[in-house]
């Protein structure tokens, strides 16, 4: 943090003026390598979507995505560790569009119940273009059994999606406690749905729908029933 | 209907279900309703095989518990309901009161969340409901079987009615059909079992197509088209906002029979809505040879000016031209009380190749509940539906039937044989009185 404050202020210019023209070259230079590599991550990830896409997750090797990209392989490397973390990066960005979407068609007079489903059910939306493949992505990005190798990317949708859940649950007079109960069910719960999705064969994934609200319905009669306890436990 | 149904009846439809806490039991492969199922299916097999007075109270402990965990279910109800439909099509196997518990439960499933409703939509029409019109509310209005009735406004200013169907409702009764299937397979060493089992059959074609709201609504135009010009009401539907799980029609204003009744109304309205009612089923019934299987009291709006709303098209049967010259010639012979024809008529619904195979007792039986049937059409001039005498001998009749159980006859019969009934309990609702068979005999001649 204490490094960004001083490279903006750096380039800037505004509080070092005796700076000499060599650092300001290696400034500029260091901006455009940058970019470049901002370009070519961005590259990166358009080929292997088509290639996902066209070939199959599973067809796929990091060698197919480094030639489409005219790229060394240890040069994807540099941008992505494994053919997971480039998938995982994928669906973490879909489901980034898909908590915006959820944003903005939210009307905030919501339940609890159906502010949830909205959130999910938004999100899939917005991962439908990778539906295919995303059940060995998750496995190996989400996976709740592996503690020791945790994903990166993966964890980052973790983290995101939860911030949401929070949000909202705060919207609705509920405080989200990190690692309690609750959050592991609810995160129990989250991933049923997901691995259920990529299942589902029925038409749109419709029998998905009825999912999403059983099980966002099960979460929230817990922690309801939670809270009367408690409430309950206050009052004597 | 004995002591032991009206107490459940009136217990299992004065609990409402508090809906906000209202669990929705969109259970994972749908077990609750193969529980249910297998409720059903007992309660039906004892009836099946029992006789006795006190198997016959089991079969109502059955039947509550079975009732009581319907109300325990979310949408799935309608699953559970239209299974009701298709064991009701089957008075063979089901004690009547039964069928009457389930033509209760018809208005009451609980309903989706508009978050659910938006998902359905971008699924179904690619745009979410405030896209495609001025006003939509987002609760529903009326509940459907298998879905809920939302009003709604076209950019146009039309007010509409638009049917959403629960998501996967259809895969759920289809799973829960197959379920019902496997259960009835132990009764398969009964006398008759395959005729019982064609009209499970049957009952899932005629229920496979009610699933489809795009044939519902190009059934539902045909009728718009048949009753234009007069006081008979179609809705109009909007072929582009609709899909196999949406239907949007025009909103017809009005009450249902209920409702009307509910104020009081004098004779002369009461008798105006039997006739049109009746217009509604006889018209169709020659001119389209159709029947309504799932006739009840929420497929009419009547509307204060006097025209009478005739919805819900999902459900219904088309006689073939074999069939029909049969039931055409049937009515006939039993118009002329021409034995010999009757008992052609007879042997080919029974199924069998000679009259001298048919069941006597069935046979004394059927040719009364006829006679009761045509009661209204061969009594000539005003025939008053409410009459006690006629109400009461129809009772007796149709208890007489449900413990014969009889199974073997061809399925169509149960549709029309459905309608009939449908029918005539209308009319007494109403306690209506009208020259009924001026009605049916002039639209009989008009299309023979
Ligand atoms: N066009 C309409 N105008 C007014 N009310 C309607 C209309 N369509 C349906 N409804 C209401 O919704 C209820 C259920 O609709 P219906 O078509 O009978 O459903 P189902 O699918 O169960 O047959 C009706 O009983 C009625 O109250």
């Amino acid at each position: 943090m204490i490094f960004f404050h001083i490279f903006f202020d750096f380039i800037s210019g505004q509080h070092y003026v005796n700076v000499t023209k060599v650092t300001l070259t290696q400034v500029t230079l260091m901006r455009i390598t940058q970019e470049a590599k901002k370009e070519n991550r961005k590259k990166i990830l358009r080929v292997a979507e088509k290639l996902f896409t066209r070939k199959g997750y599973e067809q796929t090797t990091t060698r197919d995505i480094s030639e489409s990209c005219g790229m060394a392989k240890g040069t994807l490397f540099n941008y992505f560790k494994s053919k997971e973390t480039l998938a995982m990066t994928l669906v973490a960005q879909a489901m980034d569009k898909g908590r915006k979407n959820y944003l903005r068609r939210k009307s905030g007079r919501e339940s609890l119940v159906e502010e949830l489903f909205l959130l999910v059910a938004s999100e899939l939306r917005a991962l439908r273009p990778y539906r295919d493949y995303i059940g060995p992505v998750l496995e190996s990005g989400m996976s709740v059994f592996s503690k020791k190798s945790i994903c990166p990317a993966g964890e980052e949708v973790r983290l995101a999606h939860m911030e949401t859940v929070a949000s909202i649950l705060d919207a609705h007079g509920f405080e989200m406690v990190p690692n309690s109960i609750p959050v592991t069910l609810y995160w129990s719960l989250y991933l049923g749905i997901l691995a259920f999705w990529s299942n589902d064969t029925s038409e749109n994934q419709v029998e998905t729908l009825a999912m999403i609200d059983y099980s966002m319905q099960t979460f929230v009669n817990t922690i309801s029933a939670n809270l009367q306890l408690r409430e309950a436990a206050g009052n004597e | 209907m004995n002591e032991n149904t009206q107490f459940i009846l009136t217990t299992e439809q004065t609990k409402k279900i508090p809906v906000s806490s209202f669990m929705r039991m969109w259970s994972l492969g749908s077990s609750q309703a193969r529980i249910a199922a297998r409720y059903f299916a007992y309660a039906a097999q004892k009836q099946f095989v029992s006789k006795d007075r006190k198997k016959e109270l089991q079969n109502h402990f059955h039947l509550k518990s079975a009732l009581q965990l319907l109300g325990t279910m979310g949408y799935l109800r309608g699953a559970i309901m239209k299974m009701g439909q298709l064991l009701a099509n089957m008075p063979q196997l089901l004690p009547h009161e039964l069928v009457e518990v389930f033509e209760s439960l018809q208005f009451e499933a609980p309903p989706m969340h508009y978050s659910l409703i938006r998902e359905v939509f971008l699924d179904e029409l690619g745009k979410e409901p405030e896209e495609i019109f001025s006003r939509f509310d987002k609760r529903a209005f009326a509940a459907a079987s298998l879905g809920q009735v939302h009003r709604a406004r076209l950019r146009n200013g039309k007010e509409v009615a638009v049917k959403i169907q629960y998501p996967s409702i259809a895969e759920t009764i289809n799973a829960d059909m197959k379920a019902l299937s496997l259960l009835l397979q132990s009764m398969r060493f009964k006398k008759d079992f395959q005729y019982l089992h064609a009209h499970v059959q049957d009952a899932r074609n005629v229920f496979l197509k009610e699933v489809d709201y795009r044939s519902e609504a190009s059934f539902m135009e045909k009728n718009r088209k048949l009753f234009i010009g007069t006081q008979i009401v179609v809705p109009v539907h909007y072929p582009e906002l609709c899909t196999r799980r949406i239907l949007t029609m025009e909103y017809l204003p009005g009450k249902h029979v209920h409702n009307f009744l509910a104020q009081k109304p004098g004779i002369a309205k009461r008798n105006h809505f039997g006739e049109l009612i009746s217009y509604s089923l006889v018209h169709s019934w020659f001119s389209l040879r159709t029947v309504y299987a799932d006739l009840h009291p929420g497929n009419y709006v009547l509307m204060d000016d006097g025209r009478l709303g005739f919805i819900d098209f999902g459900c219904y049967r088309q006689f073939d031209e074999e069939r029909w010259k049969l039931q055409i010639d049937g009515e006939t012979a039993m118009f002329q009380d021409d034995q010999e024809k009757l008992m052609h008529f007879l042997t080919k619904l029974a199924m069998h190749s000679h009259p001298e195979a048919l069941d006597p007792e069935w046979v004394d039986l059927f040719l009364r509940q006829m006679k009761w049937i045509i009661a209204p059409i061969t009594a000539r001039g005003p025939f008053d539906f409410a009459g006690k005498e006629y109400v009461e001998h129809g009772a007796k009749l149709l208890r007489e039937s449900f413990r014969k159980g009889y199974t073997r006859l061809d399925p169509f019969y149960n549709w029309s044989n459905r309608t009939l009934l449908g029918h005539r309990a209308l009319m007494y609702r109403l306690k209506c009185s009208f020259d009924y068979s001026s009605l049916y005999l002039g639209e009989m001649q008009k299309y023979s």
